[in-house]
């Protein structure tokens, strides 16, 4: 049997339930933003977009495009909670469903087709229900493989339903450019157009030893992908995160040492609760600092061994940033864990450390049962309350506590 | 002080009506409702209109309480 793989997107997702919450929102330019004062745009609607209202812009630069901007508070929860009735929807027509991201889903079908008329009738009943009981629209596109569902999905956008048969996948390509590959951005796409490659087809027919010189195995990885062939491994459900990182904007810049280690203090501590969530360790830090003019600097670290202490973490990073002459304020901050494998409930030789370990679980413990930052290090009272947008790139946790 | 009838439909809870300020204010459509956790406790947050505001309602499920989280106009 054909693999029948099903991708769906949410069409500006955030940004579309904002909407779907306040009816006065419908049909008005709205941008959804963080609740600091330097925020910048997380999702806009389709009628800001329209006006060239893009993710990542500052409040300011948004505003000034186009006045009329309506800027509505990120409301994570509400994201996530949505994201999680999405996936049990979804679960009802097969359980090959992936959460690739916070509002996007690959549903493999080949296994459950018996049991529905076809793959479009699966995406119509989808796009439906999530229409009734969200208010909101998203594209699907089905294909053979993830790489074509994908970009079939995209090309729908907002609101389509594209399907790709498996003898039509190579005329789908033919004519796309090839930025809507997946992977290809915009420095890929300009040194493929130094090449006299501007669409698919012509990626198809370039001879690959070519590519593989100038691209090494991306080279072969894009031949592959021009002919709607997906290169990459299907993705393996225990795979452990590569990185676990968290970072912030403040709302003024910070010179004060005292304050800069307060800040590396409580997002250490956020990155270490991270992998005791997770049950991973890692040995690999880096810190990352951005100055006003947004000059960007990562120092990294590879410690001889493995660790989940927040305290570990702090001395790390601040031991990075220590010898560093600041050469002004910084505005951002960002600690990252790398070099993560999974915990192993090892024996502790060392008496300290089992202590620590057991006072971490048992803060821990107090967290999850009286909410986040219910007992934290003094130390971090020195900063003001951090308010967090989610990244659109979030996953929410496999084992997410509202699933029935 | 907040009071919220509610019916049962499949698993849906369908706000009715509640009480603010001694006004007893029907809803005429629940716009959004979805799930938070603070700590164990799980919170039921519904955006509700009486057909020119938005109320943003809750309900704690631990402490059996609702609350009036925020009321919206549009302008």
């Amino acid at each position: 049997m054909d693999r029948v793989v099903m991708y769906i997107d949410m069409d500006a997702y955030f940004a579309s339930v904002e909407q779907a919450s306040r009816p006065y929102l419908r049909g008005r330019p709205v941008a959804v933003v963080g609740s600091g004062k330097r925020t910048v745009i997380v999702a806009s609607s389709y009628e800001a977009k329209r006006f060239g209202i893009k993710t990542g812009m500052t409040k300011g630069e948004a505003a000034g495009k186009l006045p009329s901007l309506v800027f509505v508070k990120g409301r994570n929860d509400k994201y996530v909670d949505t994201c999680v009735r999405i996936h049990e929807i979804l679960l009802r027509y097969t359980p090959d469903v992936e959460v690739y991201s916070i509002d996007e889903f690959f549903v493999d079908l080949t296994g459950s087709l018996l049991l529905f008329p076809s793959p479009v009738d699966v995406a119509a009943a989808v796009k439906r229900e999530i229409g009734e009981q969200f208010g909101i629209t998203c594209s699907v596109g089905i294909a053979p493989n993830k790489l074509v569902a994908k970009i079939a999905g995209e090309c729908g956008k907002p609101d389509g339903l594209v399907a790709v048969e498996k003898e039509d996948v190579e005329r789908f390509m033919e004519d796309l450019p090839v930025e809507s590959i997946p992977g290809i951005g915009r420095k890929m796409g300009t040194a493929l157009k130094a090449l006299g490659i501007t669409i698919c087809r012509e990626l198809r027919d370039f001879p690959v030893s070519v590519l593989r010189r100038r691209f090494g195995i991306w080279g072969d990885y894009l031949s592959f992908m021009a002919r709607g062939i997906d290169p990459f491994r299907a993705q393996d459900k225990g795979e452990l995160p590569k990185s676990i990182g968290h970072s912030m904007t403040f709302e003024k810049d910070i010179g004060d040492r005292t304050i800069i280690r307060a800040r590396l203090l409580e997002l250490s501590g956020m990155v270490a609760r991270r992998l005791r969530k997770e049950k991973v360790v890692a040995k690999g830090f880096s810190l990352t600092w951005r100055y006003p003019d947004f000059t960007t600097f990562t120092k990294r670290i590879t410690l001889p061994f493995y660790t989940v202490s927040g305290r570990v973490i702090y001395k790390t990073v601040t031991a990075l940033l220590d010898p560093v002459r600041l050469k002004d304020a910084v505005r951002f901050l960002g600690v990252s864990a790398f070099n993560i494998r999974r915990s192993t409930a090892n024996p502790s030789f060392f008496k300290g450390l089992d202590r620590e370990e057991r006072l971490w679980r048992a803060v821990d413990d107090i967290n999850d049962t009286f909410g986040e930052c219910s007992l934290q290090p003094a130390t971090t009272l020195l900063c003001a309350r951090h308010h967090w947008v989610i990244s659109p790139a979030y996953r929410p946790h496999k084992s997410y506590p509202y699933r029935r | 002080m907040v009071g919220v009838v509610f019916r049962k439909e499949g698993q849906k809870m369908d706000l009715k009506w509640f009480f603010w300020k001694g006004r007893r204010l029907e809803v005429k459509r629940t716009t959004y409702m979805w799930r938070e956790r603070d700590g164990k406790e799980l919170i039921h947050r519904f955006m509700v209109t009486d057909g020119q505001d938005l109320y943003e309602l809750s309900y704690r499920q631990e402490r059996l309480m609702w609350f009036l989280e925020a009321v919206e106009t549009d302008g």
